[in-house]
């Protein structure tokens, strides 16, 4: 049976909405990539992107590791290659710089991951806040 | 001993805060009679010298060393972060908390009660946890020894090369350094280590001799 979707409400523009991609284990492999995807079925505004620690990391080693995003695989018009963080504690929420902030309905973001040798602990992914247009 | 029971435990005193770098025997521990932080590897220092406190926070260092740490400083109080470390068990360890966020906030300098536990301290490296830590004792002078930070030879420590460490950048290290300095506002800082490559504008330095209280005592024995 469906569940009550109760009365709608129209959400307009100043509805920010949260996408967050898999959750990335650092020590994947040297050099080993995830990519993460995801498609945006409407003109969307990127407003933040952070990375969110779920696992904390140590003060040396995750650094080497990296997150980049583009609209293509493997690119990084979105998010500039960027080192992940040492010393992060669980649930610390790390802001990264958005390069473009604007997308066609259609686009597709692809947020990848390049992590390092094991063993280097830390676990995190990649949140962002948008809205979509009208 | 609860831990909240080290706030302003040392008002007023000087401590030492002894590193691992390769320089360390350079200016060895036992010349100076301060109560002392140990970080790190320095459980692998020969002799019969312990810190007064240890501190570490490394996975790898719970991984690789945690057991040899617990044994060798079994009576020593160890300060180590939940909830990263709360698997890293033994005897004498106080858990303060690891805050997520930037170094220094505002409203939640290490220097009041209740910093370790429910406000927390966030950090990137061990020597800005250990500074922390002293700061919330009520250290007012902190003599650095063992810092070293040459380039090229992060990896490098008193007991040897550590070949599964990766190199750091010494700007990584000097801006914790220089935000330490700057928030601990009337805390003298002094880097009293031999052959260190840490700029005095980083670090104040200080002379090593004005301080080895102990020296000509270790020399007698």
């Amino acid at each position: 049976m469906p569940a009550n979707q109760g009365t709608y409400l129209s959400r307009g523009k100043n509805k920010y909405n949260t996408h967050v991609t898999q959750t990335f284990n650092i020590d994947n492999g040297a050099g080993t990539t995830i990519d993460d995807v995801w498609y945006l079925p409407y003109k969307t505004v990127l407003v933040a992107a952070y990375k969110v620690y779920t696992e904390a990391t140590d003060t040396t080693g995750a650094a080497s590791a990296n997150v980049r995003a583009g609209v293509a695989a493997a690119g990084a018009t979105v998010l500039a290659s960027t080192a992940l963080d040492v010393a992060t504690a669980v649930g610390a929420a790390v802001a990264a710089s958005l390069l473009i902030n604007e997308f066609a309905a259609g686009t597709t973001i692809f947020t990848r991951h390049t992590g390092v040798a094991t063993t280097e602990v830390g676990q995190y992914y990649v949140e962002y806040v948008y809205y979509f247009l009208p | 001993m609860d831990i909240a029971d080290f706030y302003n435990l040392h008002k007023g005193e000087t401590c030492l805060l002894v590193g691992v770098g390769a320089n360390l025997e350079l200016t060895p521990p036992e010349w100076f009679d301060y109560p002392s932080f140990g970080v790190n590897t320095i459980y692998k220092r020969a002799g019969t010298w312990k810190p007064t406190y240890f501190v570490g926070v490394d996975e790898r260092l719970e991984r690789e060393d945690g057991a040899a740490i617990m044994d060798v400083y079994k009576d020593i109080p160890k300060f180590i972060p939940y909830p990263d470390r709360d698997g890293w068990q033994g005897e004498n360890v106080y858990r303060f908390y690891h805050r997520p966020g930037d170094l220094i906030v505002g409203g939640k300098l290490p220097n009041q009660p209740h910093a370790l536990t429910s406000i927390g301290i966030g950090y990137q490296k061990i020597m800005e946890a250990v500074m922390q830590i002293a700061w919330y004792m009520g250290f007012t002078t902190m003599l650095m020894i063992g810092v070293q930070h040459k380039p090229g030879a992060y990896r490098e420590h008193f007991w040897g090369l550590d070949k599964a460490s990766v190199e750091q950048s010494q700007e990584f290290w000097f801006n914790g350094y220089r935000d330490m300095c700057t928030a601990m506002n009337k805390i003298r800082v002094l880097n009293i280590s031999e052959d260190t490559y840490v700029p005095p504008e980083i670090l104040p330095r200080g002379d090593w001799r004005a301080w080895a209280n102990a020296k000509e005592k270790m020399e007698a024995v």
